[in-house]
């Protein structure tokens, strides 16, 4: 039972992960709270599921999904972030704005597609997996699996390409990479583009497991996620992988001992105490302010 | 502004005289998460006043429909009791979806003394408020004796519960709680798990796993279809065996598009069904599909005969006042396409239900599963 | 578009400038108005945007003054509203005893928040209430033997005056709701001419020099918090007793977001902007019933516009009104002194 109770924790814990790295890449640089990232991630679910709708097939889906959310994302990072920057205006300004975004897009969603729950295709059915007892799904196996993939990926590319190295530069110092000459305004577009990768594949991955796609799917797993990157430390990926994994299992254990009631406000107690005990998190370092 | 409200509030008072028209105003959700079952509910309300009309309307005049917009929200609905209590052209108030909201408007309704007919609400206290405040709907009570007698009539033997953490859904926990005792050795299963969950819930394998532990082998739920169609089809997934009974909340299309082929051989108990025989349900399934293009749900039948009840009070009191109709609407008694609608003291009608099952994607009557209450209790013995 | 924005800017500062004149007036026009309109639906949502501008004038201390934000201040309100509902249904409790145990529970929120933010960012005040607003509707939901859990509280007194019921529809609560902003605005003049305030505002300019200058600045914002939940937890009284009836779904995340969109179109800092703020979108959902639909993409359309075109809100703005020093200092005789009055909220930069 507890065994069965971990893993279906950890199954969970990887959807909440897949939305907790779109925070942590652009937090990591602009150290902005992305909160438009849960609508985001909706929005990607839904394009994905408009061309499901269209008879794509779900291949053809997650790449129109990825790179449609993957511009809006970075359009919202140029029309509406990109001018407060150059205002040089306080990070609370951008944090209202992208909120003012998230509701946009989440009402707008609404009216669009309506309120109702809306059938998604199954990505994975090869029946059921019995280990120790423990009986698992193939969509859980696939979507963990796929999951990991992913970020394993995400991490290579920040980690070893020339543009991640770049991403890595502006977050350590933006002024000294510019003068290095890394063209910033770009990175932090492709950040915002990739981040916007992030929450689409995260969507259609999410939609495909639960076989549903909603209106209002991004607010409540949008601040899981976000609480699973704070947890993880922000800005550093295995942290959010990490972040996801507690947050999860933490559910799941509530669920188990405390009853369904108490579910979703777990996540948000491990929030509170973090944030308290180590307001960096897990993995992430300890920024001291500079005068 | 201020004046700008003040002239949308009297545009329309005092209107009632020189128009020669009744107004009845309807209140729901036409925006928002729940948009779906106030635009259904509309759509049924303005069906029964249509065929009203096309007869010469009552007392020889013709019935109008005002539709406010609540979004659900206790505080928009506050707002708008105020405004139709302010209208005095307005003769009697249809609708509300969530209990919550629907008893923060009928203090103002009672207060004032206008009747409120509701086809939604499930809350114990909700008709207890006052004389004004009616429903037809099925309450917890009927809940939980179909939650007793489907589970009696599988022969199933160990029951789970799992109810939404809402008003409506804590009520039906604890009424079966309570028939359960009652019952004693009369009631051959037993129940072994009564579990909530939070409105929002996507992810169910957590309750499911206790589920399984603890050996259920028939689940009981009151739940939306909104978490319904994911508890199943993750259930589904993990337990063939397995029997659901669902309440009038999973009883609608959306419900079957959204579970596929794990909806097969679900049970529900509904007042309500649009493939009955009965020529009235026939006829009003009709005229719904094709002004609102879908089957109708529950709740709206249960609109469309709450309006109903409220013109036959108009008619026999031969009047259309506020008052008149308060008094009027306990004498309701005709049959409506969800049953025998007669108001109980407290506001209540009694619904008898009939048992569904979903077969090849499509609801199907179980006929002769479900007895009323009272009925059950005499075949079983209980007094 | 320039020239329409300062001849604007031009009438309001002429506005502001008569204060004298305009608030008298302002009062007589208000008093009068539940003798003069008979329809009780304009007299609730006027009370209604009394609520709201306490709620946001609570808000505004801590987004105008201190420049951080809270995205669940809903969840103070509903805090208000649940400490003096329940003593009044379940107890039988008179409202004007229960209502200071609402500013109580307001209060006991914003402490709760305060102190777990005490130490972090900006941004992390903005989730940290977010999450907190959950927590709060969990505790709600779930202490059932105490709330009455997804019931809701029912029968909750209203407010009486020697034995004189004030109800929305005698226009007795229109007069507590005016008296009722009046003091909140009272408080927030106060706050804001005071060393406290003045504190608070150094925190918001640059936090690390304010803790340089000697400001205690974790006790500040803990204060600022604190008075902030008292002043919603009030709100949250009236609201209660206005409605007699209050459950969880009440106090959603739209009201809160309600109410920071409130803050930021009317000006962050400016004392009137909240209160015509109120008026305007309080009122619009009531008058254009039809664009209902849209009214949370206006909401959203609204601060990214206010955030890049006008941070400081309709209402607030740099004043060309030199700046009023505390009484016992004297004006440094410098000739280009920079006027500024800095209930502004335009940013630094």
């Amino acid at each position: 039972m507890i065994l069965e109770q971990i893993l279906n924790g950890v199954m969970l814990g990887m959807v909440y992960a897949l939305i907790a790295v779109g925070y942590s890449l652009v937090f990591g640089i602009l150290k902005l709270l992305n909160m438009a990232h849960g609508a985001i991630y909706a929005f990607g679910a839904h394009m994905a599921f408009l061309a499901v709708s269209m008879h794509f097939g779900l291949p053809a889906a997650l790449i129109f999904s990825a790179t449609v959310t993957g511009i809006l994302s970075a359009c919202m990072d140029s029309v509406i972030l990109a001018p407060l920057r150059a205002k040089n205006a306080p990070n609370i300004t951008c944090l209202i704005s992208v909120m003012g975004v998230s509701y946009i897009i989440q009402n707008l969603m609404m009216i669009l597609f309506g309120s109702t729950k809306k059938n998604f295709p199954k990505l994975f059915d090869f029946g059921n997996v019995t280990i120790f007892g423990v009986t698992l799904t193939s969509a859980q196996i696939a979507m963990f699996l796929i999951a990991l993939l992913f970020l394993m990926m995400l991490t290579l590319v920040v980690n070893y390409t020339k543009a991640g190295l770049a991403m890595r530069a502006v977050r350590e110092n933006t002024r000294a990479a510019n003068l290095m000459g890394i063209d910033v305004r770009r990175i932090v577009t492709v950040t915002f583009f990739l981040s916007g990768v992030c929450a689409a594949v995260g969507g259609v991955l999410v939609s495909g497991y639960y076989q549903m796609v909603y209106s209002t799917m991004g607010t409540e797993a949008g601040l899981k996620g976000f609480s699973a990157a704070v947890l993880g430390g922000i800005g550093v990926l295995h942290g959010s992988v990490i972040g996801g994994i507690v947050i999860g299992v933490a559910e799941a254990l509530a669920v188990t001992y405390l009853g369904g009631s108490f579910r979703s406000s777990t996540a948000y107690i491990v929030l509170f105490l973090v944030l308290l005990i180590r307001p960096s998190g897990i993995f992430g370092r300890h920024d001291v302010d500079k005068v | 502004m201020m004046f700008c409200l003040a002239g949308c509030g009297n545009g329309e008072s005092g209107s009632n005289a020189e128009s020669g028209e009744i107004t009845l105003a309807f209140s729901g959700p036409q925006t928002g998460d729940f948009a779906e079952y106030g635009q259904s509910m509309k759509a049924a309300a303005q069906i029964a006043i249509d065929e009203w009309n096309e007869k010469g309307g009552v007392l020889g005049k013709q019935i109008k429909l005002v539709d406010f917009d609540d979004a659900n929200t206790s505080e928009q609905a506050a707002s708008i009791a105020q405004n139709i209590v302010g209208n005095s052209s307005i003769s009697a108030v249809l609708g509300y979806f969530s209990s919550g909201v629907a008893m923060t408007a009928a203090e103002i309704y009672q207060e004032e003394g206008i009747a409120l007919v509701n086809g939604s609400a499930a809350h114990v206290d909700y008709s207890k408020i006052g004389d004004c405040i009616f429903r037809n709907n099925a309450i917890y009570v009927t809940e939980a004796s179909t939650c007793i007698q489907v589970t009696e009539y599988l022969g199933r033997k160990k029951l789970g519960i799992l109810n939404p953490n809402s008003d409506a859904g804590v009520s039906v926990t604890n009424e079966i709680e309570t028939l359960i005792e009652k019952y004693g050795d009369k009631f051959s299963a037993e129940l072994v798990l009564a579990e909530l969950y939070e409105d929002g819930t996507v992810d169910f394998t957590a309750t499911i796993s206790k589920f399984r532990e603890a050996g259920v082998d028939v689940v009981y739920s009151s739940g939306a279809y909104a978490q319904m169609g994911p508890f199943i089809r993750q259930y589904r997934e993990r337990d063939e065996d397995v029997v659901f009974i669902m309440s009038a909340g999973c009883f609608s299309q959306e419900f079957l598009d959204l579970t596929g082929d794990a909806a097969e051989g679900v049970y529900m108990g509904t007042s309500f069904f649009y493939e009955s025989a009965d020529e009235k349900v026939q006829a009003f399934s009709k005229k719904f599909a094709e002004s609102y293009g879908s089957n109708p749900s529950t709740f709206a039948a249960q609109i469309y005969d709450g309006t109903y009840a409220i013109l036959y009070a108009i008619e026999e009191g031969g009047s259309a006042e506020r008052a008149d109709i308060v008094a009027n609407l306990p004498k309701t008694d005709f049959q409506g396409v969800t049953g025998k609608i007669t108001f109980d003291e407290e506001g209540n009608v009694p619904k008898e239900q009939v048992l569904l099952i979903v077969e090849d994607g499509a609801y199907k009557e179980v006929p002769g599963a479900l007895l009323s209450q009272t009925d059950y209790e005499a075949k079983i013995g209980i007094q | 578009m320039e020239k329409l924005i300062s001849m604007y800017d031009g009438l309001k500062d002429f506005v502001l400038s008569y204060k004298r004149i305009v608030i008298p007036l302002f009062y007589l026009v208000l008093i009068p108005v539940p003798l003069v309109v008979s329809n009780r639906y304009v007299i609730w949502v006027l009370c209604l945007i009394g609520i709201y501008s306490v709620l946001t004038l609570s808000l505004n201390l801590i987004a105008g003054y201190m420049g951080q934000t809270s995205m669940g201040h809903a969840a103070l309100y509903m805090m208000g509203a649940y400490f003096s509902g329940l003593l009044g249904s379940k107890l039988g409790w008179p409202f004007w005893v229960t209502l200071p145990f609402g500013i109580l529970g307001g209060a006991l929120g914003g402490l709760i928040l305060g102190i777990a933010t005490m130490k972090l960012s900006a941004s992390y005040l903005a989730v940290i209430t977010l999450a907190f607003g959950e927590v709060v509707e969990m505790v709600v939901l779930n202490w059932n033997s105490m709330t009455n859990g997804p019931l809701g509280v029912r029968n909750i007194p209203g407010p009486d005056l020697f034995g004189f019921g004030l109800s929305p529809s005698n226009g007795g609560f229109y007069w507590l709701m005016l008296a009722l902003v009046t003091v909140s605005v009272l408080i927030s003049l106060n706050v804001l001419n005071s060393k406290f305030g003045r504190a608070v505002r150094a925190i918001k300019e640059d936090e690390l020099a304010a803790k340089l200058m000697g400001i205690h600045t974790a006790a500040y914002r803990v204060k600022t918090i604190v008075l902030s939940g008292a002043m919603a937890g009030m709100a949250g009284a009236f609201y209660a007793s206005m409605n007699h009836y209050i459950d969880a779904a009440t106090f959603s995340y739209d009201v809160s977001m309600t109410i920071l969109c409130i803050v930021i179109f009317g000006g962050l800092g400016s004392i009137p902007g909240m209160i015509i703020g109120s008026c305007l979108l309080i009122a619009f959902p009531e008058v254009l019933r039809s664009l209902s639909n849209y009214r949370f993409v206006v909401y959203g359309m609204i601060l990214i516009l206010m955030m890049r075109f006008r941070p400081q809100g309709l209402f607030g703005g740099l004043s060309k009104r030199p700046y009023r020093l505390p009484k016992g200092v004297d004006r440094p005789n410098i000739a280009e002194f920079p006027a500024k009055a800095d209930v502004s909220g335009r940013e630094r930069g």
